[in-house]
């Protein structure tokens, strides 16, 4: 039995001649090729092992001496001698007159007149397995058959229709299913390093939905692989290039971008480029092109200069390193097509509106100058009693007030002048006439601009920094009434944000009932929502400190200006803060000269004095003018936007940067290709759209040999290649040479007809085989003597159980949705705990996994949980690990026990509710025993959903079988 | 090193995977991975700890108002710093164009401590009394200049994101020592700073390359502590109980007929996750700890989310064979206020970390157990913004900082490597973020040279080509 292991997984297939590439090369690549390979510059002594021209007999000598100063692989590479057996082999093959080979990937494709057909298929995996004495399983049940190609097509469960159909017309309604083209996407979408946040620092939203819509939707019209990749990688490039063509080159803009202030432009620049070379390599040569970025390639023909050479194919975006905008340019605006229809409309609406406006706006005017000369009195009251009023003007900074800091400055305010705070003064004033135990209001003006500081406080600096604060931050209002720091305190924020560089009012307004229950913040006179960080309050905020406007207390200045500051001795009610607001604001207005007031100002003052003393219908065509503005704008900020690729006009020129540092540019480098791959064709444009042709250029043996290996993963949940994201020397060779062979040259002879190979490979009977585990040897299934098998992916995993509950909103598209997720996860890592995950309500929680929203900075658990990538680099394969997490998510996690109420709830009424859910979820009927402890489980605990939920945790239910 | 002696033999003998090693333990292999994975025997060195305590001060702490006495700074304070001692050093796009870069010597006072005699800042009185059990590194420099990069380089080898964090790789080398707790686990505390706290990335703790059961698990302070360990309302212990035989029965049947070993794993891991629902409460339940010890970690011991309470966790996961256990503690990035944010995130840090440390020592863990205190980079000379009386801010600096080590066979009472009269450039022993990986690795037992991970056809090291063991710290 060990012998039996050892034979299928280790030895070489024996006995006949030794052939380069299958025995000698993998011996040389791990022990030689770091010193002795490709790279130039790195190479020792000369010797170079990877083509022919060496020595050979003192190879043998130095791999086999006993001299620690002459044996090879020297120890300091820390690998083991090399053994007898590969020796032997070596000796072998040199005997036999040292043919060397090019690297398997390397070598032209067979010719073959069209696509492979199933027995062809089968007939190479067969032949293979006879080599070892195995030969094919037999074929799996129907119905467990057409469960596994659902998945594999489609990733969702097969409906009752399907299992009852015969298995090739199943397989017809699976390629042709809208879901085919979703489940075809992820794979896509981890080696585009997909996602809707930028990922470094802030990791800010961005849009690029629209391109992954793109990528379905061309899967679903089945799109042939080659013009899907070439518009992709250089869509903006054709002629005449549409809409579509550009959206989807944002292929290569999913890359992560930077906003970190303090980071260098330059830099990250580069590092994008690099990504796009490393991802464009990775998905569609299968090279890891990322060694050659600081020195030749140790292993694979890729010379850094040849890096470079790519690298200046993708270096001529119109793009900034340190990002500026949330989605950076190069953006486009895709209004669908009821928004373009709804912006027109909108358009015309607004322009109606104006034309209507202007002959009542004229007649307002007037009657609004004559209401204004008559020094108007009914404007909304100001609070009378403020027990503190600080006007902050420089006549009159207000009553008892000094001065710290820096000599200050004034600059026009809400009335009259304001101070003007740059966090290195401030106005400080005793408290006394003000307790802060009692219910009180305070209000001021703020026209803020740093994105942290505190207007006002007064606060211990030290100890228990007892009292009370106001903090900016970001245009939130953050306030801390606070008994002991940390531990007796309310602490809230507000969640809505005021614009800087604009007045607002701001009144906080307390009930002095110890309770943030009883602290309300008002911006311009409207109540906001409050966060309520910590509501320990336990004690007195009273405190000898005096009250600082600009500052917390040594630190923590606040930049901008500040205007009219009012303590009131009571909670003002609501609708008397509106008034104060407002009637501040007008009053100011008012003791401004019409010709320097500001046009927004002016509008205010008009819009008062219509609601007041307009007729009808000029307050009816002044309200038909704003809702029109305000239709119009919504309508324009709603149009979504992707990031996309687009050429400068003069190339950046490009050099080899010098160990990789973007600092360090050397030779100066054209446009060009690793020619070991395949020759660059003169007729071909020196850009990205020549490059994508070169990929599917004849001479180009790799394109195709690594797209089937991933089409063939998509079924086998292996490539025959299982090193999918490395063709390379290092890489492992494929188990089934021919077999990859003939599928890739069968597919690029037959179009690139992706759903043609798929139906090749899982109307095959090697794909139909029982995944039941009969030879105890061979358990990565390397060799196919038994069916696919194994967990379902995360999405897969979710889908399926929103697929059997009947939950699942089987909509295509459109912007990422937020299902369930515990709460707190994206406040733990955002900057100052800023960013919250609300989950959606309605559809959004339904949605196919696929379009679940991807934060690259918190991933969504279930794909943290069951090996999703976090979307940082491109991913081509996926590990499979078995944890206790997942145990805990599948049986804990919300979403999954709606669906099993749900899935429990589908099955009354049905005569067998038990084998109903069973065979739904696994294909096929629960035998005696297996009802027996299901039905024992319901009927101790008189629980359908329990028994819903136990079958959606069965291991035949997540997985394939 | 393994609670299991005869395990540990049995796959030296047999070469198997390290992945595979796991099995035992939370982690499970990746089944179909084995291939790419490398072949070590291990330990590669007789190791000196067991386990990692990293408490990451999140932002960069500044060395030279903390560790880092300059004493005569002061002559030069208000004034230019002398270009010839910046040099060709990157500095952030913040302060690179700030036109005057005036040198600002700390404003808080030092004083020297211990049988070492080593200077301490007044804003760390309990780390001060604990000198003599550390080693304190002066000289740590770093290429990173802002946070994103630093970070991920000191916790991956590597400032662009894709690669293991370090408690990744060491679940990956040495699995877990407890049946049923994860191998690496991160807690998250918020700094008591006003100044908003940079972010983290969930990378930090991430596997990238390696199988994703090696990434840390967050230990949370409200909620679920670890995601989805309560059971749903409506389900009590007995329920579930009842529902995992049931569902281990019907596994059973299948594994008979079906073969696939992927799900004997299955059925094993669900019983580990029905007991980490005991086990993780109990490790977060406090109530067995005495008033003298919640006394020591300072007021904010008992109150769930401060770092003192996570310190106190970090020895409760100690004693429970957790391996990589990764605070952090936001709010470092002083670039301005410095002088009272500074003092609040310190006091924050300066009781419970040395408190963990007198609590490691009692319990006589401290010689197993690696504990490092410190951030991703150090702080300016110079002040960035305006330099006033008693107010200033400090940019980040990669150049020079301090950190320091202690148990886990490092040598105590230690001060290493030296900066100059400015505190900005090394002028004795520097120590490179991959020579501190390489070391810490060392502690653990690995040859940070030979702890590899096939990727791409490339053998991947948490020290990427670099590093060296610093063996001057080591006991």
């Amino acid at each position: 039995m060990r012998l039996f292991l050892l034979c299928l997984c280790w030895l070489p297939l024996c006995c006949g001649a030794q052939e380069f590439n299958r025995d000698i090369r993998p011996i040389l690549s791990e022990n030689c090729f770091a010193c002795h390979g490709p790279d130039a510059k790195g190479r020792k002594g000369d010797l170079r092992l990877d083509v022919a021209g060496a020595d050979l007999a003192e190879v043998i000598r130095r791999v086999t001496t006993t001299d620690a100063d002459e044996v090879m692989p020297p120890p300091s590479s820390h690998k083991p001698r090399l053994t007898t057996a590969q020796v032997d082999t070596l000796r072998r093959w040199i005997d036999a007159g040292a043919a060397y080979q090019k690297h398997w990937a390397f070598e032209p494709l067979p010719a073959v007149a069209g696509d492979m057909k199933p027995a062809e298929i089968d007939s190479l995996v067969e032949a293979s397995l006879q080599d070892r004495g195995l030969s094919l399983a037999p074929p799996a049940a129907e119905a467990t058959l057409i469960r596994r190609a659902a998945l594999d097509l489609t990733g969702l469960p097969p409906s009752e229709a399907l299992l009852d159909q015969p298995y090739e017309a199943a397989v017809e309604s699976l390629l042709a299913s809208p879901h085919f083209g979703e489940h075809l996407a992820v794979a896509w979408l981890d080696l585009a390093r997909y996602a809707d946040t930028n990922g470094y620092f802030g990791d800010k939203p961005r849009q690029m939905w629209l391109w992954r819509d793109w990528v379905i939707e061309a899967g679903n019209a089945n799109m042939p692989f080659d013009r899907f990749s070439i518009v992709q990688l250089a869509g903006d490039l054709l002629p005449g290039a549409t809409l579509s063509q550009r959206i989807a080159t944002g292929f290569n803009r999913n890359h992560m971008a930077n906003n970190e202030s303090g980071a260098i432009d330059e830099e990250f620049r580069v590092e994008y480029v690099v990504d796009r070379v490393d991802t464009t390599l990775t998905t569609w040569l299968g090279l890891t092109a990322g060694c050659a970025q600081c020195h030749d390639h140790k292993y694979d023909p890729i010379s850094q200069r040849e890096f470079y050479q790519l690298f200046s194919f993708f270096n001529n975006v119109p793009e900034q390193g340190l990002i500026r905008a949330d989605n950076p340019p190069p953006v486009l605006a895709v209004p669908g097509p009821e928004q373009e229809a709804a912006l027109s409309a909108a358009e015309s609406r607004l322009s109606t509106a104006e034309q209507a406006w202007q002959p009542v706006h004229a007649a307002v005017k007037t009657a609004l100058a004559d209401w204004e000369s008559r020094s108007p009195a009914d404007l909304p009251p100001l609070p009378a009693d403020a027990v503190i009023h600080l006007p902050l003007g420089a006549s009159q900074l207000g009553v008892g007030t000094s001065v710290s800091g820096t000599a200050f400055a004034y600059a026009a305010g809400v009335r009259g002048e304001a101070a003007e705070f740059d966090a290195t003064r401030h106005v400080e004033r005793p408290s006394a006439g003000f307790d802060p135990d009692r219910p009180w209001t305070i209000g001021l003006w703020l026209h803020a601009e740093g994105s942290l500081g505190c207007p006002l406080s007064l606060i211990e600096p030290e100890g228990n920094r007892r009292g009370l604060e106001l903090i900016w931050q970001k245009g939130r209002l953050q306030v801390n009434l606070v008994h002991r720091w940390g531990a007796s305190a309310i602490e809230v924020a507000t969640v809505e944000a005021l614009g800087s560089r604009a007045w607002h009012h701001i009144a906080v307004r307390y009930d002095g009932s110890r309770r943030a229950g009883g602290l309300q913040v008002f911006f311009d006179g409207k109540p906001t929502t409050l966060e309520v960080r910590r509501d320990t309050l336990d004690g007195s905020l009273a405190t000898s400190e005096p009250i600082r406007i600009g500052r917390r207390d040594a630190g923590l200045g606040y930049y901008g200006l500040i205007d009219e500051v009012r303590f009131l001795p009571e909670a003002l009610d609501p609708a008397a803060i509106a008034g104060w607001s407002q009637g501040e604001r007008l009053r100011g207005i008012l003791e401004t000269p019409p010709e320097k007031r500001a046009a927004t100002d002016s509008d205010r003052l008009l819009d008062f004095f219509l609601d007041r003393h307009g007729d009808p219908s000029a307050r009816q065509a002044r309200r038909e003018l704003l809702d029109a503005r305000e239709a119009a704008r919504t309508l324009r900020d709603r149009v979504p936007v992707t990031l996309v690729m687009e050429e400068m006009k003069e190339p950046r020129p490009a050099h080899v940067l010098e160990r990789g540092q973007y600092d360090q540019p050397g030779e100066r480098v054209q446009p060009g290709v690793p020619v070991a791959i395949a020759p660059w064709s003169a007729d071909l444009p020196p850009n990205r759209l020549g490059f994508a042709r070169w990929l599917f250029a004849p001479e180009n043996p790799l394109t195709a040999r690594v797209a089937v290996n991933r089409l063939w993963a998509q079924c086998f949940g292996e490539g025959l290649v299982r090193t999918p994201n490395d063709f390379g020397s290092q890489g492992e060779a494929p188990t089934h040479p021919e077999l990859l062979d003939r599928l890739a040259a069968g597919f690029r002879a037959d179009g690139w007809d992706v759903k043609a190979l798929l139906r090749s490979i899982v109307l095959s009977r090697a794909y139909r085989q029982s995944s039941r585990h009969i030879h105890p040897g061979d358990p990565g299934n390397r060799w196919l003597a038994r069916g696919p098998g194994g967990r379902l992916s995360a999405e897969t995993l979710r889908d399926q159980a929103l697929a059997l509950s009947g939950l699942l909103v089987p909509k295509l598209g459109g912007p990422s949705v937020k299902p369930f997720q515990p709460p707190g996860l994206w406040e733990a890592v955002s900057y100052n705990g800023e960013d919250s995950y609300v989950p959606d309500t309605g559809d959004g929680l339904w949605r196919r996994s696929l379009y679940t929203y991807v934060k690259r900075q918190s991933p969504h658990p279930l794909l943290l949980t069951f090996d999703g990538p976090t979307r940082e680099k491109c991913t081509a394969r996926r590990a499979r690990t078995s944890t206790p997490l997942q145990a805990l998510l599948l049986l804990n996690d919300e979403t999954f026990l709606l669906a099993a109420e749900a899935f429990a709830e589908r099955s009354t009424g049905r005569q067998d509710r038990l084998g109903w859910m069973f065979r739904a979820a696994t294909g096929r009927l629960p035998d005696a025993e297996e009802r027996r402890l299901l039905e024992g489980l319901r009927q101790r605990h008189d629980s359908w959903p329990l028994v819903a939920h136990t079958i959606l945790n069965l291991d035949e239910t997540i997985s394939k079988r | 090193m393994s609670a299991d002696p005869s395990r540990r033999q049995f796959l030296r003998g047999t070469g198997l995977s390290l992945g595979s090693m796991a099995l035992a333990s939370l982690s499970a292999p990746d089944p179909a991975r084995a291939a790419g994975e490398t072949l070590l025997s291990l330990p590669h060195l007789a190791p000196r700890a067991k386990r990692i305590i990293y408490l990451f001060m999140h932002g960069g702490p500044s060395q030279l108002d903390l560790f880092d006495h300059k004493p005569d700074l002061a002559k030069w304070h208000g004034k230019e710093i002398p270009t010839s001692v910046v040099g060709d050093q990157r500095l952030t796009g913040m302060t690179s164009g700030q036109s005057s870069k005036p040198v600002t010597a700390s404003l808080f006072r030092f004083a020297r401590h211990g049988r070492s005699g080593a200077w301490v800042s007044e804003l760390l009185p309990h780390t001060a009394r604990k000198i003599d059990e550390l080693c304190v590194i002066r000289s740590m420099h770093t290429e990173a200049i802002n946070h994103d990069p630093a970070v991920t380089y000191l916790q991956t080898g590597h400032q662009q994101p894709g690669r293991p964090s370090f408690g990744a790789w060491l679940s990956y080398g040495l699995g877990s020592e407890s049946r049923d707790l994860p191998s690496f686990v991160v807690m998250v505390s918020r700094g008591s700073a006003a100044r908003p706290a940079d972010p983290l990335y969930a990378r930090l703790w991430g596997s990238g390359f390696l199988p994703s059961n090696h990434q840390g698990v967050s230990l949370r302070s409200s909620g679920d502590p670890v995601l989805y360990l309560s059971n749903p309302e409506g389900i009590d212990r007995a329920t579930r109980r009842d529902q995992l035989d049931v569902l281990a029965a019907l596994n059973r049947r299948q594994l008979d007929a079906h073969g696939d070993p992927e799900i004997a794993t299955r059925i094993a891991q669900y019983e580990m996750a029905f007991r980490m629902q005991a086990s993780v409460p109990g490790l977060t339940d406090l109530r067995g700890e005495s008033p003298a010890t919640l006394e020591s970690y300072g007021p904010g011991a008992s109150q769930p989310g401060t770092f003192a309470a996570n310190c106190l966790l970090a020895r409760r996961m100690a004693e429970r064979g957790v391996r990589f256990i990764q605070l952090y503690h936001r709010g470092w990035d002083q670039h301005y206020n410095l002088p009272s944010d500074l003092r609040l995130q310190c006091r924050d840090v300066d009781q419970p970390a040395a408190a963990l440390l007198e609590d490691l020592k009692q319990r006589g863990l401290l010689d197993e157990t690696l504990v490092v205190w410190g951030g991703e980079f150090g702080r300016t000379t110079y002040s960035q913004g305006k330099l006033e009386p008693t107010n200033h801010g400090r940019d980040h600096h990669g150049r020079c900082f301090t950190l320091w080590l202690a148990g886990g066979g490092i040598r105590p009472g230690l001060q290493y490597g030296e900066t100059d009269d400015f505190c900005f450039n090394i002028v004795r022993d520097p120590v490179h973020v991959h020579d501190l990986n390489a070391t810490l690795l060392h502690q653990l037992g690995f040859d940070h040279e030979r702890l590899t991970y096939r990727f791409q056809g490339r053998d991947y090291r948490l020290t990427d080509v670099h590093g060296r063991v610093v063996r001057d710290i080591l006991a």
